[in-house]
């Protein structure tokens, strides 16, 4: 990796990823699944399809008892290292929630025509996990664009549905 | 002091210090454990020597045990990080090693956590979720 683009980076994406092991077994399939999918299905439609896969994925992990953000980004961050699918954080601000996940291997996975709908898969599975912890329905999961500093982070944000606008 | 108690207080001891709640010192005397000592988090926790005439050989009820200074503890919120902490101590360390412990925990105020002082994030996920279920165009955000 580029010094200078080292530099740039989130100091725990550094971390990360040097304690990653890279594998390439299903890449190159999800890589040519998406080029194929990205000529058959328009981009909104892609975006609300990852939405639901990640919908349905929050749904298979065992969520257990959990009573703070704290012991959520525990139990997150468990999920993601196992996975290898990067570290998340919580911060807290009013009358919101953001997460913040850095290293998602969304891009290794789907490429550049991934960028734009991809994350929809996290947004699904961020979502499942506060509805199963006892967010109401008109709380939402939302994908922040920008507002990281960092590229490799993505910010998705817990907020009342009627913030987020249209 | 038994080796297993000796593993269980070095056992809070480093996870004190790893949470950054301080450190931690114990000692013993007569029948009862002393105060377990918090310290600033720059000092590394120091057990005492064991004490040879310490109670493992004797019987626990032999002799009336210190009121345990839970006053602190009261005063830290269920779910707080150190609630947690201390659930974790008592389920992981104390309970699995040493029979009836006397466990005084004197927490200088600068240690102390209160209520109104929790990180945002150590909020009960039910309170969050109340508070964030407000709709912002209403004016109630």
């Amino acid at each position: 990796m580029p010094e200078e683009a080292r530099s740039q980076m989130d100091p725990r994406s550094l971390d990360y990823l040097k304690q990653r092991r890279p594998s390439e077994t299903v890449e190159p399939l999800l890589r040519a699944l998406s080029a194929e999918l990205a000529t058959q299905v328009p981009e909104g439609q892609l975006r609300a399809l990852a939405y639901l896969a990640g919908r349905r994925f929050g749904t298979q992990q065992s969520i257990g008892e959990i009573r703070t953000l704290v012991e959520f980004e525990a139990f997150a961050n468990d999920v993601l290292g196992r996975l290898d699918w990067g570290w998340m954080s919580i911060e807290e601000g009013t009358g919101a929630v953001d997460i913040l996940h850095g290293c998602a291997p969304l891009q290794r996975w789907f490429g550049d025509g991934g960028v734009p709908w991809a994350p929809g898969f996290f947004e699904g599975m961020y979502a499942e996990w506060m509805r199963q912890l006892g967010a109401g329905e008109r709380l939402d999961v939302r994908q922040i664009l920008g507002g990281t500093g960092s590229a490799e982070v993505m910010r998705f944000r817990l907020a009342h549905e009627s913030s987020f606008g249209q | 002091m038994s080796g297993k108690q000796d593993k269980a207080f070095d056992d809070v001891g480093s996870l004190v210090n790893q949470l950054d709640l301080g450190g931690m010192r114990y000692r013993e005397f007569g029948a009862a454990r002393k105060p377990a000592e918090h310290q600033p988090a720059e000092h590394r926790p120091v057990p005492a020597a064991p004490d040879p005439s310490a109670t493992a050989a004797r019987p626990q009820t032999a002799e009336p045990q210190p009121a345990a200074d839970t006053s602190r503890l009261r005063s830290v919120s269920a779910g707080s990080p150190l609630a947690f902490t201390f659930e974790r101590l008592r389920r992981q360390s104390i309970a699995s090693h040493v029979r009836s412990p006397v466990l005084v925990l004197d927490l200088p105020e600068r240690h102390a956590v209160h209520a109104d002082r929790l990180p945002r994030n150590a909020r009960p996920l039910r309170e969050l979720f109340a508070a964030l279920d407000i709709d912002p165009q209403q004016g109630g955000g």
